[in-house]
């Protein structure tokens, strides 16, 4: 009996001295992120996270928040009504508190905050000074690129500039929207600082990543949202002279998934890139924005309106304007019975093709949800038409046609600024930013930081004289005249809602006024 | 009064039994004749003991004894397992035949982890289920978790998912975790499997235990957290092989379908003309008043103020229905077309149906027994083949079983087990009730009256020449066809040429339940293998060495191909199929060893156990995505023209475990028991510093009918206090969650892909995360009266839970949507009542009862400090997390039942506050909970929660003659659901008005017009449920030792008033968190089932 003791007690030490390393089980899959940050090669992967981050936002239907919610877009096919509401709400301003939309949308662009506030706060270990510079500019790049996207959508939110435990989180405050804005500012303006010391370094900037020259056209632009075009005036006359930057040839030309890298990468100061071929880096504006009898695909979540239309037509000549075509598409294969609305698509988000003719025409959707079109975050037409915007029609005409005449539209002159705009050559700026950067994210912007009567006032005008409420889907129709209240929308509406689950969650956050607390 | 008469009926029973003894020196031989009392077959292996002597013999194969040296005036002991021991006082009769009882409280030992105890001996909470007794394998369903739903007390098994092969949720004395697993501890033939319930073949089973309190189930450590049930199979006889055959066969169909429009006589009963119809909003967003009909004074349809025209329900509900053809007359006597009628159109199915079908049963089974002393030998085979009510769902499984034990010679045994099972499952995923209603096109409905569909006309115009009349649409023709939108006011033609109106709900994707099912293949493959071996060694008297080596593994292949016309958006392309291709396989080691030494010492008696086992799991797998296949018809990844990187990836995970026990065991004359054991484990699954748990627990039982003084009352046989308390720990989360991860990423610069890092944006790591800890206590007595026949079994615990493993949700602040966390404290407590009562013992005719009740009352006492938190579910179902309340207590408005009827209204109610700036004509009202006067978010309050007040069974098993019959009620009261599918109902009717196929399934109670019915009371509903759940007629034909039976299951299904979902039972996929409850349209539909079978044994 004690032999069997003995080599029992034996046993149980066996078994405890090889326990540890039995019971050591490390993932296979992954890093764990104790030990990631470790090395300057680990810094630029995490970098490269970053970016990856930017898809989600871009693809957590942004489109239906923008552009939908606009003058450029109308309500979308009945199809859509009862199987998805929460993509169907926004077009008519009644976003629910829980739609799925605003929280993926939310939770994306904290994503790209809190990874870019990860290297931020991991720099140090990258040693190569032009390396550090290049990943710092980067990173404050594109934390700047999210909170200029949240504080236009939101108004004010949460700031967060370093890894924050979720108790602190969970008690923070909202930001006053001016403070996120200074935030914003003094980001790009670090970032072309880094920008700068790197490029000195000779740093090869590859074409997706940020530059000094997008970190500067981006200030520009969060001047202009900040109302001090005094600003704007400086980093945007730099980027239209300095920075290399041009229109390209043809319109068309920036919608062609297979020259991206060498024709429209002269124009697109900051692309956001899209690659198709399952790899799970495909967009799904493709998707929001076919239609199925010419990109198998579409699901017609975001269609032009008859306004949008109607400004090609008495702005610009639909017959020669570049833009028209790939931007107000309809599918003539079959009449249908409710006649105009049903067939409508934007061929420049679907992506272009040759149509062997001298044209364009939508690329055929492989496969749903991943189309390979990089999205223009900021390209040079924009920044110009900015420019014009901040110099008025003195400076600004010169700068209005080159983007027009690149189009192939009549040319403006201040006759017609006073004849079609009253002599606001503002309106006629925006205006042509209507055509030139239609379903690019810019409208909706746009309406916001010319006020509420101002937005107010086109909205109405879509509500009541657009065919597609007053003719075609009279449910809707019904449902708008819950927005309308007379001829005033109460603008709460022009803010999304804090999305719900996040509002429980927290103790510092409250809601949006008039929405459901 | 019962307990008086009771007492009487006993004194009378003694008086009878009262002999007197006539003694008679000299010793004689006894033989006889043990039968069964039921069918008087005879029963091998009985034991006789002459009482008070070591004198015994056993039943052979024609159950004849012969009990040599027997005093003339002894008493003879008859035990065998199963049945209830007799004594019989000889009386010098030299010729004794006895027919024994089979006993309702069985078994005799129990199983409490690395050693058997007399069931008398036990001071824990356990309960057992008789697989013959209960006729579990008369239960037409797939398989062994199902067939146990409400048999035992403190088990709650539900069917979440309603697909036949997806495992039922088992859980034991309620909810304990937040995200750690509660899946029960399997242990077959003591053997401790990673497996499921569903594993194993209904077939083998003799005898299911369930060890229910932390003293019982500390043993198994963190394994056995959840509880532990333990199988007992079949094993082999010492004596002739006895072969088994079973065959049954049978059907399901559906139970309840979603109500419609259709259904004329639900929609009459719910008074829906005293409702204000949606229809009707238009008007109230207006400011108008609401006509009482929807019809002018001419009989012209009114118009209303959104220019749509509208027909009153009341018109169509009113004398001039008629409801034998479903033709609505107006007032001038023409006849409409009633199109919420198509269930009255002859041969038309009704939408729903086109998902649905009749699920067949077969199922095959044969088993061999027996052995002789050395070697006994249990094998047996088994096919099954049962499909479920949902449009291709079903499982195929084929299984093995053999178990062999053996003596290599006095002091060695061996056992062996082997169970390999294959299934193969096919699960009809996009078959879906609800979705049939929403996606509801022309395709679907029958063709009996001639109706044409209509194609686009790039589609080769309208009305299509393909469809055939009778023929269902399908998927590939309904994929070209146009969809119709009342708004474009299309119809059809009936045979005579008359307008019918379409009414559709379609979608973009162009595809309805039915197509999305038909294209859509979800197969599964598994090979489930469950093996082990042990040897014992018995070492010296009393000293016994036991080793083992068990193996589980399962491999899975999954294989999901969606067909090229689902896949492309309904358009008719070829070349658009995908497939997703997961293969995994796990597998789990075990290894055991243990010594165990007995000892007495006068009247005491010693067990010791010593123990140390280690674990090792690995789940490997492989899943590949592919894209545009050639065609449908193969399948092959080869012939894919793209791989989807997103979707291939391998992965690998390895979980391990190691353990050391001990535990002590004390007797006092069989009357004063007391158990003592200590377990530590270590789990790979935390941190370097957190990896140890330590689970004491202690037990002890007082079993006074062995007292001296207690003698006297000869009615109770048995009565036992039996109180314990233990500590348990769970585990059962992912593995490395105590770890971030850091996942590999990528973004496209210049042309060229480029690999990136970033930490998982789902789930933060938390390297201090450790053990989930659960004290618990129990305190309970057995009572046996009347010779056992009547036996009460009484429990009630008390369980505390602390620092539960939670992946609380965060806010997206911090770039992650949960976090990894020990947090908070839950209370369990509750009680359970078993009763097992042989009414009626008669040769020709015997009753039996078995009932089972138990409640269980959950409470959060702490959750970190914090009082309050919340967790989003679909749409706005939230669920609270509140100190003082129940885990997951369903969170929002309660509704007054009004409506905002007026913009006016609406106004006044903003300016007061009591209406949010949002609010349209329609809407609901809310309670204001704290009468401040104001509408805030300060009057969301608890809605209810998916906890039954209390949940029951009753089994009643009559004989008479040959016939038998087994009826068992279950029943579960007061539990709630979110019924998100009332949403689409809802929102049918504000969209499709009066075209909507769908009921908004609140008939009593107003219908809103907007989404603002989520996150309300208005969807919280009653999930209570009483069904006659099992049901078995059978006949046994003695000669030919055949028995046939007929069985239904839910035969009879009452649901709770208020319910207007499918199937109270269902549960949403659960996802992040346990604590859910909904249904959406996804409800699989409750099944009932009619099977025929026979039963032979030779």
């Amino acid at each position: 009996m004690k032999k069997i003791f003995k080599y029992s007690a034996l046993v149980s030490l066996m078994i405890l001295g090889s326990c540890k390393k039995f019971l050591d089980q490390k993932p296979y899959n992954n890093q764990v992120i104790d030990n990631y940050y470790q090395s300057t090669r680990d810094i630029q992967t995490a970098v490269t996270g970053c970016y990856n981050a930017l898809l989600p936002i871009i693809n957590s239907s942004q489109l239906l928040f923008n552009e939908n919610r606009s003058d450029n877009a109308t309500y979308p096919h009945t199809d859509n009504i009862t199987s998805n509401t929460d993509a169907y709400y926004p077009s008519i301003l009644m976003v629910d508190i829980s739609n799925d939309y605003t929280s993926a949308y939310w939770a994306a662009l904290y994503d790209l905050i809190t990874r870019c506030n990860l290297v931020i706060s991991h720099i140090d270990v990258a040693t190569d000074p032009i390396l550090k510079a290049e990943f710092l500019a980067q990173a404050k790049f594109l934390r700047a690129y999210a909170y200029f996207d949240l504080v236009r959508m939101f108004g004010d939110v949460p700031l967060v500039v370093a890894p924050i435990a979720s108790a602190d989180a969970a008690k923070l405050a909202r930001t006053p929207a001016a403070s996120v804005f200074n935030q914003i500012v003094a980001d790009l303006q670090d970032s072309f600082t880094q920008f700068n010391t790197a490029v000195a370094g000779k740093y090869v900037m590859q074409y997706g990543q940020a530059n000094k020259w997008a970190a500067e056209g981006l200030l520009g632009k969060v001047y202009l949202y900040m109302n001090q075009p005094q600003n704007a005036l400086a980093p945007l006359t730099d980027v239209y002279n300095n920075s290399g930057y041009t229109l390209t040839t043809n319109y068309g030309d920036l919608f062609v998934v297979a020259s991206e890298t060498t024709v429209a990468n002269k124009e697109i100061l900051f692309p956001i890139r899209f690659t198709a071929g399952g790899l799970g880096l495909g967009n799904n504006f493709s998707t929001i924005a076919g239609i199925t009898n010419v990109t198998t695909f579409g699901t017609n979540l975001t269609y032009y309106s008859n306004s949008l239309q109607n400004v090609f037509k008495t702005t610009s000549d639909v017959t020669k304007d570049t833009r028209y075509p790939v931007t107000c598409a309809d599918y003539t294969g079959a009449s249908t019975p409710s006649g105009a609305v049903f067939k409508r698509y934007i061929p420049k988000l679907v992506g272009l093709v040759s149509d062997g003719a001298g044209g364009y025409k939508a690329d055929k959707l492989l496969i749903a949800n991943d189309g390979g079109l990089d999205w223009p975050a900021l390209r040079f037409a924009d920044v110009a038409l900015m420019l014009a915007e901040v110099e008025g029609i003195n400076g600004g005409l010169d700068i209005l046609n080159r983007v027009r005449t690149r189009a192939k539209a009549p040319l403006l002159t201040a006759a017609t600024v006073n004849s079609q705009f009253g002599g606001n050559f503002q309106l006629a700026v925006l205006n042509e930013r209507r055509m030139e950067l239609a379903f690019e994210n810019d409208r909706w912007y746009d309406m916001r930081r010319m006020g509420n009567t101002y937005t107010t006032s086109v909205l109405v005008n879509k509500f009541t004289t657009d065919p597609a409420y007053a003719a075609y889907y009279t449910q809707t129709n019904a449902l708008v005249a819950n927005v309308i209240q007379g001829n005033t929308i109460d603008p709460y509406r022009y803010l999304l809602p804090i999305p719900y689950d996040q509002l429980l969650l927290s103790s510092g956050m409250v809601q949006n006024p008039g929405y459901q607390q | 009064m019962y307990f008086k008469k009771l007492i009487a009926l006993i004194g009378l029973l003694l008086i009878i039994s009262a002999q007197s003894y006539q003694a008679i020196a000299q010793k004689l031989p006894v033989t006889g004749t043990v039968r069964q009392a039921g069918d008087q077959s005879p029963l091998p292996g009985v034991t006789i003991t002459e009482k008070g002597t070591s004198n015994r013999a056993v039943t052979n194969q024609e159950g004849k004894y012969t009990l040599k040296d027997v005093s003339p005036n002894a008493t003879l002991v008859f035990t065998y397992i199963g049945y209830i021991q007799q004594e019989v006082a000889l009386k010098s009769q030299l010729v004794l035949n006895v027919a024994l009882q089979e006993s309702q409280n069985n078994l005799e030992e129990v199983s409490i982890g690395y050693a058997i105890q007399k069931k008398t001996q036990f001071a824990g909470a356990a309960s057992t289920v008789n697989a013959e007794k209960d006729k579990l394998a008369e239960i037409p369903i797939e398989s062994v978790d199902k067939m146990l739903e409400g048999r035992i007390a403190g088990v709650q098994i539900r069917e979440t998912d309603g697909q036949v092969g997806q495992s039922a949720d088992i859980s034991i004395r309620g909810t304990t975790s937040f995200s750690a697993a509660t899946t029960p501890l399997i242990v077959v033939d003591g053997f401790p499997t990673s497996g499921s319930l569903s594993d194993i073949n209904p077939y083998d089973i003799a005898t299911i235990d369930v060890l229910k309190d932390a003293a019982s189930t500390a043993i198994y450590g963190s394994r056995g957290a959840n509880g532990v049930i333990l199988i007992t199979t079949k094993k082999g006889y010492t004596n002739k092989a006895v072969f088994n055959i079973n065959y049954n066969t049978g059907a399901s169909n559906v139970y309840k379908y979603y109500q419609t429009f259709a259904d004329y006589q639900a929609f009459a009963q719910n008074e829906y003309r005293k409702l204000i119809a949606p229809w009707q909003s238009d008007y109230l967003r207006a400011g108008l008043p609401v006509p009482t009909s929807g019809f002018g004074p001419t009989g012209n349809a009114l118009v209303s103020p959104g220019g749509k025209t509208y027909e009153s329900f009341d018109q169509y509900f009113s004398n001039k229905l008629n409801p034998a053809t479903g033709t609505v007359y107006d007032v001038n006597g023409a006849g409409y077309y009633n199109v919420y009628k198509l269930d009255q159109i002859e041969h038309a199915p009704s939408p729903q149906q086109s998902v649905t079908q009749t699920g067949i049963r077969n199922d095959v089974s044969v088993s061999a027994r027996g052995g002789n002393e050395k070697t006994q030998y249990y094998i047996s085979g088994n096919y099954d083949n049962t499909g479920g009510v949902m449009l291709k769902n079903s499982q195929q499984s084929f299984s093995l079983t053999a178990n062999v034990q053996t003596k290599l010679n006095d002091h060695l045994r061996i056992e062996y087990n082997f169970m390999p099972r294959y299934k193969s499952i096919q699960l009809g995923t996009n078959a879906q009730l609800g979705g049939a209603l929403r996606w509801l096109n022309i395709p679907l409905t029958y063709d009996a009256l001639g109706l044409k569909t209509v194609l686009s006309s790039a589609e080769g115009g309208y009305p299509s020449p393909t469809v055939q009349v009778g023929d269902y649409t399908k998927s590939r023709d309904f994929s070209r066809t146009w969809l119709m939108n009342d708004d474009f006011s299309n119809f059809v033609l009936d045979s005579k040429g008359n307008k019918i109106r379409v009414l559709t709900y379609s979608q973009t994707a162009g595809t309805t339940s039915y197509s999305d099912a038909m294209d859509t293949d979800d197969k599964q493959s598994v090979f489930l293998f469950t093996g082990n071996m042990a040897l014992s060694w018995d070492i010296a008297p009393g000293l016994t060495f036991r080793t083992s080596i068990g193996a589980y593994a399962n491999y899975n292949n999954h294989d999901t191909f969606t067909g090229s016309f689902k896949n492309s958006a309904g358009v008719a392309t070829s070349g658009y199929g995908q497939d997703l291709n997961n293969v995994s396989m796990y597998s789990n080691l075990v290894n055991e060893n243990t010594l165990t030494y007995k000892k007495s010492i006068g009247k005491h008696s010693f067990t010791f156990l010593a123990g140390a086992s280690g674990e090792s799991a690995t789940t490997t797998g492989l899943q590949v995505g592919a894209n545009f296949f050639d065609n449908d018809q193969i399948r092959a990844l080869s012939t894919a023209s793209q791989i989807t990187q997103s979707q291939t990836n391998n992965n690998k995970t390895v979980e391990t475990l190691v353990s050391f026990f001990g535990r002590v065991g004390y007797d006092y004359e069989g009357k004063y028991i007391l158990t003592a054991l200590m377990r530590g484990d270590a789990s790979s699954k935390f941190g370097p510093d957190n990896r140890w748990g330590e689970f004491p627990s202690i037990s002890g039982a007082w079993r006074i009918t062995e007292e001296p003084w207690m003698k006297k009352y000869t009615f109770i046989d048995e009565l036992k206090l039996r109180a314990s308390y233990g500590v348990t720990g769970n585990n059962k989360i992912l593995n490395y969650a105590y770890t971030t991860a850091v996942n590999k990423t990528a973004y496209t610069f210049d042309n060229t892909v480029t690999t990136g890092f970033s930490a998982n944006a789902t789930t933060l790591g938390n390297a201090s995360i450790g053990w989930e800890q659960t004290n618990a206590a129990n305190l309970g007595f057995t009572l046996g009266i009347l010779k056992n026949r009547i036996n009460l079994d009484f429990d009630v615990y008390l369980n505390k839970t602390k620092q539960l493993l939670l992946q609380n949700p965060i806010v997206d602040i911090t770039g992650h949507d949960f976090e990894w966390m020990n947090i908070g404290k839950v209370q369990n407590k509750g009680l359970e009542l078993q009763l097992t009562s042989n009414n009626i013992v008669k040769k020709n005719f015997t009753w039996s009862t078995n009932f089972n009740f138990s409640m269980t009352r959950n409470k959060l006492l702490d959750y970190g400090g914090a009082t309050q938190q919340f967790f989003s579910g679909y749409q706005l179902s939230v669920y609270e997390m509140k100190v003082g309340d129940p885990l997951g207590e369903f969170y929002g408005y309660k509704t007054t039942g009004q409506l905002w009827k007026t913009t006016a209204e609406i106004n006044a109610g903003i300016a007061n506050g009591t209406a949010y700036a949002g609010t349209v004509p329609g809407d609901l009202k809310y309670v204001d909970v704290n009468g401040d006067g104001k509408i805030t978010a300060d009057d969301k309050t608890a809605l209810g929660n998916v906890y039954p007040n209390f949940t029951f069974g009753i089994g009643n098993t009559f004989t008479y003659k040959n016939f038998d019959l087994s009826l068992f009620v279950q029943g579960s009261e007061g539990g709630k659901v979110w019924n998100m599918s009332n949403i689409y109902g809802n929102r049918y009717l504000t969209w499709n008005n009066v075209d909507s196929f769908v009921d908004e399934f609140h008939g009593s109670t107003p219908a809103p017009t907007s989404t603002t019915i989520t996150g309300t009371n208005y969807l919280v509903e009653d999930a209570s449920y009483y069904t006659l759940r099992d049901a078995s007629l059978g006949f046994r034909i003695p000669k030919l030792k055949i028995r046939v039976y007929f069985s239904g299951r839910n035969l009879i299904y009452l649901m709770g008033p208020g319910y207007h979902g499918v199937n109270p039972e269902y549960m949403a996929t659960i996802s992040g968190n346990l604590i859910r409850g909904e249904q959406r349209v996804t409800t699989v539909a409750l099944l009932r089932t009619y099977t025929f079978g026979l039963d032979m044994s030779f």
